[in-house]
């Protein structure tokens, strides 16, 4: 099953147009057609062309920027949708799918009627699809590429014989050079000495063509099913109370941890939806500082949400998916105990679900003399404490934005207010010279170069002063310890 | 904190350094020192004699010293231009720390500065909504006991109810918390408030004066110290002008 046109099918599937419509990509600094519906094929357009000459061969020409990881993702979907036909289903490079449909055909009425509907399915979805048909793999890839059609079981060769040898799954340079030895047709090649072309050629062309006339077998890989990480229970009466709906939480993790545990992997995500027998859903998400499968301490995180929950007439399906799950691997006990990480990450989690588990964070260092940007500020569940702190001059323990102070030259001023204080220098130190990072535009940073000083005061307050030379004015930016 | 050890009372690694005596005692950091009428007990829970009897002969040899580390599973507060550095030597002393602060606010600790005082690494940064939040957050900490030092800047004041509460949550966790108030809002429940002021010294940056303002179980006082960021200690130092070879006590 090949789809010619995946990608821009897939996105007029969203704005159906008429129009010639195309997809670019930037390929080596151009603009160049990705693909193309029929309408701009027909305006004699085509792909890898750049989009310049495009637009003026054809003016009226719609475009959009391409999405090749989309593209992928989207073939998994497709992917999925035909396990319908039969479970064994793989993909076929970037736009194509591969369907072993042995022992399937027969529930759809015969191999045409399974085709017929395939073709429905897929036009009335907005695709183009090519569709062949064969003992083989090779002589169905042959079928899609070149000549749709369905190849007489048994005897592939009738079939394949008039196509070119392009449909042999070749590479460029061996289709040109069989072609300049005349070998223009799968017969052609077929009816030829064997020796010499293994001799000039390697095994790949003989081998290709074994496979594609069935004299030499070629699996299906079928993709793995995505484990799914989702359990759900219906009960025959609603119920309301709180404790029953964490005693039905507790019963659905116990079963999700197990699935779980059989593939190692932890849940950082959990969605516990409450459907209520007005249709109505309650949705409680809760999200864990790190990833854990021990139904014993995920379900004390639950009684807040749960609590929170409306229950309305009733409550009648529950149903709990991890909706992100990371690797968590059995670990060796040991005499170490696991210690404070442990309920360290339990007590972020339960934090978390109050304020929001971004709001948790952690000051991780970072490379700049700016101080603002000395240091990150990063969310403790999603990082690790980590890098060294390193701090050649003092620096301030509070930092706030700069609070302008009359000053008049570049000395620090002998005595300025300051939040409605009076100050009077007692030792200044500096000018410490700190220059923005044109690199990086920051409107705080429009005045230009800083200097810092440390300004110690009779009244004891040492605060962090700058002087902005470019532009002159005195600020407040900090206070130490 | 389980019986006193007769022998070795002395901590291998001091935390604190009281440099205002010629003879350099240790102030350590074990069971607190509390003052009864200017004698120094060592103060103990459940014991004889012989646990005290160290104590007695140690508060007889040393010289008062400050009431620090903070009294552990209590909540203390304070306050003063210089109550974010206060909390930043608590925290030198503490394992972890989770610094409570209100998202609206422009003031941030500077981690970068902090590292004089600890490794920032340590640092937990919770930002939250409102005052109700923070103090929801650290009650749930300070119960959880997983971090031993919790610090929340407090903006309104709080009432006797909401001060109880975080004292019942540290003693269930055995945590300690240390709210950062604004002056004259202290709560009823706080264990001890310090106001902490930077002071100016000709020959030191990093001086300032710490009093103790309210103390529920001692005696109030106040000590000038200053932070060695090479030690990570904290000293003690006589103010200004009654140190040794200063004109005040050279007459």
């Amino acid at each position: 099953m090949w789809f010619p046109r995946l990608a821009s099918d897939r996105v007029l599937r969203t704005r159906p147009s008429d129009a010639p419509f195309a997809l670019t990509l930037k390929q080596a600094n151009a603009e160049r057609l990705y693909c193309l519906n029929i309408a701009a094929e027909r305006q004699g357009l085509h792909r890898g062309m750049p989009f310049a000459d495009a637009r003026a061969f054809c003016p009226d020409l719609q475009s959009c920027p391409a999405d090749p990881a989309g593209d992928e993702r989207f073939l998994h979907v497709l992917r999925r949708w035909a396990t319908r036909y039969c479970p064994w289903v793989g993909l076929e490079g970037r736009d194509g799918l591969v369907l072993d449909i042995t022992g399937a055909a027969h529930l759809f009425g015969g191999e045409a009627m399974m085709l017929a509907d395939m073709r429905q399915r897929l036009s009335r979805a907005g695709f183009g699809p090519r569709i062949g048909l064969g003992d083989t793999r090779g002589a169905a890839w042959a079928l899609a590429r070149f000549g749709e059609g369905q190849a007489e079981a048994g005897r592939p060769l009738a079939t394949l014989a008039p196509l070119p040898v392009a449909a042999l799954r070749l590479d460029e340079a061996t289709v040109t050079a069989l072609q300049r030895l005349g070998l223009r047709k799968i017969g052609e090649l077929d009816a030829a000495a064997r020796a010499p072309l293994a001799r000039r050629f390697g095994p790949a062309p003989l081998l290709r063509l074994d496979q594609a006339l069935g004299r030499q077998p070629e699996q299906i890989a079928p993709l793995a099913e995505p484990p799914h990480y989702g359990v759900r229970m219906s009960l025959p009466e609603p119920i309301g109370l709180f404790d029953d709906v964490m005693a039905a939480t507790a019963r659905l993790l116990d079963r999700l941890c197990a699935k779980l545990k059989a593939r190692e992997t932890g849940a950082r995500v959990l969605c516990l939806t409450l459907r209520r027998v007005d249709q109505g859903a309650q949705t409680v998400e809760l999200r864990l500082a790190s990833p854990l499968r021990d139904a014993a301490r995920i379900l004390p995180l639950f009684e807040r949400g749960v609590g929170a929950a409306d229950a309305g007439y009733g409550i009648d399906q529950v149903r709990l998916e991890a909706t992100q799950v990371e690797p968590l691997p059995v670990r060796q006990l040991s005499h170490v105990s696991p210690g404070r990480a442990d309920t360290l990450g339990d007590l972020i989690s339960r934090i978390g679900t109050r304020i929001g588990l971004e709001n948790i964070q952690r000051f991780l260092p970072a490379d700049s003399h700016i101080p603002e940007r000395g240091f990150i500020i990063a969310a403790a569940a999603y990082s690790e404490p980590g890098g060294a702190w390193v701090s050649p001059r003092p620096r301030p323990v509070l930092l706030f934005p700069p609070e302008p102070i009359a000053g008049t030259d570049a000395r620090p001023p002998q005595r300025f207010r300051w939040r409605r204080m009076s100050l009077a220098t007692a030792r200044a130190t500096g000018p410490e010279r700190i220059a923005p990072e044109w690199w990086l535009p920051d409107d705080n940073w429009r005045s230009g170069v800083r200097d810092y000083w440390h300004v110690e005061t009779r009244q004891g307050r040492r605060l962090w002063l700058f002087y902005t030379p470019q532009n002159p004015g005195w600020f407040v930016q900090g206070e130490f310890a | 904190m389980e019986g006193f050890p007769l022998l070795g009372f002395l901590p291998p690694q001091p935390a604190f350094r009281d440099v205002s005596r010629r003879w350099d005692y240790r102030v350590f950091p074990g069971p607190w020192p509390v003052r009864f009428s200017g004698m120094t007990l060592v103060r103990h829970f459940g014991g004889g004699l012989f646990d005290w009897l160290p104590g007695m002969i140690l508060s007889m040899i040393r010289p008062a010293g400050i009431d620090l580390p903070l009294r552990n599973a209590r909540v203390h507060e304070a306050c003063g231009p210089g109550a974010v550095s206060f909390a930043a030597v608590a925290a030198a002393q503490s394992a972890a720390v989770l610094w409570l602060r209100e998202a609206w606010r422009n003031e941030i600790v500077n981690p970068v500065g902090l590292s004089a005082f600890f490794d920032p690494s340590k640092l937990l940064l919770a930002q939250t909504r409102d005052q109700s939040e923070t103090l929801a957050v650290a009650e749930e900490a300070l119960r959880d006991g997983a971090l031993p030092l919790v610090v929340l800047d407090i903006t309104r004041p709080l009432d006797l109810r909401e001060g109880r509460r975080l004292q019942l949550a540290a003693k269930a966790g055995q945590a300690t918390g240390l709210c950062l108030i604004p002056d004259g809002m202290g709560s009823n429940a706080a264990e001890t408030r310090w106001q902490c002021t930077p002071v100016f010294a000709a020959d030191d940056s990093t001086l300032m004066r710490w009093e103790i303002i309210k103390n529920k179980s001692g005696t109030l006082g106040a000590w000038h110290v200053r932070w060695n960021a090479e030690a990570r200690r904290l000293d003690v130092v006589s103010p200004a002008g009654e140190r040794p070879g200063s004109a005040h006590t050279a007459k």
